[in-house]
């Protein structure tokens, strides 16, 4: 153990001491990685803010306080901000108006959202909201106009969403929380409607406003763990590591074939030491190169340009089992290469095809098929997918795939390691 | 194998060493001994096994068959009782170009178990030996050529072997650093290392040393000092007389000296083959003092290790 220590530690020296650590380990993959978020820019900053929604209720009753009730639940999930927009009356601005109208909610049920145009002159509650929207301080406006709950069951009422052409996601999201609100409300229609018939004393506004305040129904499930995505700046950053680490690893690796073309491999196979402590000593350094440059560029990368690698302990396990990997493959391919410059050939075409198929340049579509098959024979894709998996889940949700890379680390290190052997015996 | 002087007390043994490279017989069979505070020289040209042969005696390279034996201790690619007794000094430059002397010998001087103060003390005694105390702390990528070979040396010293192995330590080097290289060695020589030294220089190994392996085509052909090799080739000297007047009749009473195999008058004056020629000056001096005859020198030249691996292989050595 003392002669891999002493291998190790002078290979890290070297590696330290000619720069090429710095320059393949950090300064590269950073800086493809800060170019790739730059093209990717509007992607790259990923998830937009939640869109502003605001409430003009002009009806204060306990309907309106159920769409309350539904917009704070939305909130809580991160999807929508709102507040309360003051009932004023005001000058229109341009905009567009869909209506959702609670026609015939006390008889057939029927509810017909209403695509039109502004200006309604019925409505004059919501001039405040127009002035918000074209200050772009909000995304979209729904208003409850007065006496909605009075309304129901007895006359179509409307509730309005107010938006703008440039804030369509923000409107259409509005539009489908009405939906959602207008739907539960005729739920309630058909109560009314069913207790009517069979001869019941129904008070229709007190069932509407039971059901308007009702706990919502609204589950937010978290996604499974395979559908989990990075953000683009994360996906790129930590693709681009996991791409160079191969070959960072590679030139400690290629360092056992640089020691017998100058001739410093004759000195340590005449020493009094076992072959094997030379492969390991050159492996170890290998791991702590990729491990330390793994290391720098996550923290890097962090700092610089916002990435979020997620849960520490998670990438920990899959930084250290993508490097093991990496020395794996990358080992193998030098054991049964003739000297340092095929070796460093078949090695970057392997680290390239591997770092493609595994999407480090860009995420490839789970299609099926034999793209599927290939692209799970390349540690770059679990690691990424374990990465994915990390953002969600955390340790145990990144476990299957750190495993899926130490699966593939012992079978191609095992080659390598019984490979070199058998040519440092020869 | 011809032998004059089979060695006998030997630090190292080897017998019967074979190796083969696919078809290539690289080494057909091998066998010599090195004594204690002996230089022995493998001598032969380019591709005559010298190189497979050491890193067999060296432990690095397996072999087909045969034994090698160090002050007792078997020598194989997994023994490392045996490799601790042996410095090698590679043909490449067995050294780190990034790092600097000193740690370059400490990193060796670490391999073979050196530590603390003992390592400390054995780097700055090798560093001054090969001459290299005031660069010790220089990368050695700056070194010149010479003073990387002389840093070579040094690391094959470090752990005070009882066998220093030299694999044409002076390759590619100038001949002031050649010079340097040659008389280390005789010094430590002079010390009482035993030094196993392939070359195909045949100067080195006359300069160096005190008995001579020749090798060809993976055999040792013949082994012995290099006086001993030089009779088994029967060799005669070359007599060169640089004289002017009556050279015929010089020619003639030089001819009936005893030893005297052959008499040519050539631009210069005669050309004689003899045979212990040293010994034969008085009388040639004798019998060329005659009148009409001007001797202005006499050059007798002895048959070198050139002319005893041609005698014996057919063949030149640079070849």
């Amino acid at each position: 153990m003392r002669a891999v220590l002493l291998i190790a530690w002078k290979d890290l020296r070297q590696r330290l001491r000619d720069r090429s650590f710095f320059i393949y380990g950090v300064a590269a993959p950073l800086a493809l990685a800060y170019v790739f978020s730059l093209l990717l820019g509007p992607l790259a900053r990923g998830v937009p803010d939640p869109p502003t929604i605001g409430l003009v209720d002009g009806d204060r009753s306990a309907v309106s306080a159920g769409m309350r009730s539904l917009l704070g639940a939305v909130q809580d999930a991160g999807v929508i901000t709102w507040r309360e927009v003051e009932p004023a009356a005001g000058a229109p601005a341009p905009a567009y108006v869909s209506s959702a109208a609670t026609d015939g909610l006390a008889g057939d049920a029927r509810l017909e959202p209403v695509l039109s145009v502004y200006p309604d002159p019925a409505s004059a509650i919501e001039g405040e909201a127009y002035r918000e929207l074209a200050a772009r301080e909000l995304d979209a406006a729904i208003v409850v106009p007065v006496g909605l709950l009075e309304a129901l069951g007895r006359e179509p009422a409307t509730v309005r969403v107010l938006g703008t052409t440039n804030t369509l996601f923000g409107t259409q999201l509005a539009e489908t929380l009405v939906d959602s609100f207008l739907a539960r409300l005729r739920a309630g229609a058909w109560t009314v409607a069913a207790l009517s018939e069979r001869g019941g004393v129904v008070l229709a506004p007190l069932v509407m406003a039971q059901v308007a305040s009702a706990p919502q129904p609204l589950v937010l499930v978290d996604r499974r763990t395979s559908e989990r995505q990075l953000d683009l700046v994360t996906y790129m950053a930590a693709g681009m590591a996991v791409f160079f680490v191969f070959f960072i690893v590679q030139m400690g690796v290629a360092g056992l074939l640089d020691e017998e073309r100058d001739g410093t491999m004759a000195r340590l196979m005449a020493a009094p030491i076992g072959r094997r402590a030379i492969v390991g000593g050159k492996v170890l350094a290998s791991v702590c190169i990729g491990v330390l440059s793994l290391l720098v560029l996550w923290g890097a990368s962090t700092l610089l340009m916002g990435a979020r690698w997620g849960e520490p302990v998670a990438v920990l396990l899959l930084i250290m089992a993508v490097v093991a990997a990496a020395a794996g493959v990358l080992m193998a391919v030098a054991a049964f290469a003739r000297s340092a410059e095929a070796a460093g050939n078949v090695q970057s075409i392997v680290a390239i095809t591997l770092g493609v198929l595994g999407g480090t340049f860009f995420p490839l579509p789970e299609a099926g098929g034999a793209l599927s098959l290939l692209m799970r024979v390349s540690p770059h894709f679990w690691f990424l997918r374990g990465m994915a998996d990390a953002a969600g889940g955390g340790v145990a949700a990144a476990l299957p795939d750190v495993l899926a890379i130490l699966a593939f680390a012992a079978v191609a290190g095992g080659l390598g390691w019984a490979a070199f052997g058998r040519r440092l015996t020869r | 194998m011809v032998s004059a002087n089979p060695a006998s007390g030997a630090l190292l043994e080897v017998k019967e060493l074979k190796r083969s490279f696919g078809a290539l017989q690289a080494v057909r069979g091998v066998s010599f001994a090195v004594r204690r505070g002996e230089t022995y020289g493998l001598l032969g040209p380019n591709g005559a096994g010298k190189t497979t042969t050491i890193s067999m005696v060296a432990g690095i390279l397996r072999r087909d068959g045969g034994t090698v034996v160090l002050d007792g201790e078997p020598v194989t690619t997994t023994s490392v009782a045996g490799r601790r007794s042996i410095g090698l000094v590679p043909q490449d430059l067995a050294i780190y170009p990034d790092l600097n002397a000193r740690e370059n010998l400490t990193f060796f001087g670490r391999l073979y178990g050196l530590g603390g103060k003992d390592l400390t003390r054995r780097c700055a005694a090798v560093l001054e030996t090969v001459g290299l105390q005031d660069r010790a702390g220089q990368l050695v990528r700056e070194y010149s050529g010479g003073m990387k070979r002389r840093l070579n040396i040094a690391a094959g010293l470090l752990h005070e072997p009882k066998l220093l192995i030299l694999d044409e330590p002076t390759v590619g080097v100038d001949p002031q650093s050649r010079n340097a290289i040659l008389e280390t060695i005789e010094r430590l020589a002079g010390g009482g290392l035993a030094v196993l030294y392939t070359t195909h220089y045949m100067e080195e190994a006359e300069r160096l040393c005190d008995r001579i392996g020749i090798v060809d085509d993976g055999r040792l052909v013949a082994e012995g000092t290099r006086a001993e090799l030089v009779r088994l080739i029967g060799g005669e000297d070359d007599v060169r007389v640089s004289a002017t007047g009556d050279l015929t009749g010089a020619a003639e009473r030089v001819r009936s000296v005893g030893g005297v195999l052959r008499v040519d008058v050539v631009d210069e004056g005669l050309r004689l083959a003899a045979e212990g020629a040293s010994g034969l000056l008085t009388q040639l001096v004798h019998a060329l003092d005659a009148p009409g005859v001007n001797v202005t020198g006499i050059e007798v030249r002895e048959p070198d290790l050139e002319a005893v691996f041609l005698g014996l292989t057919g063949k030149a050595l640079r070849d």
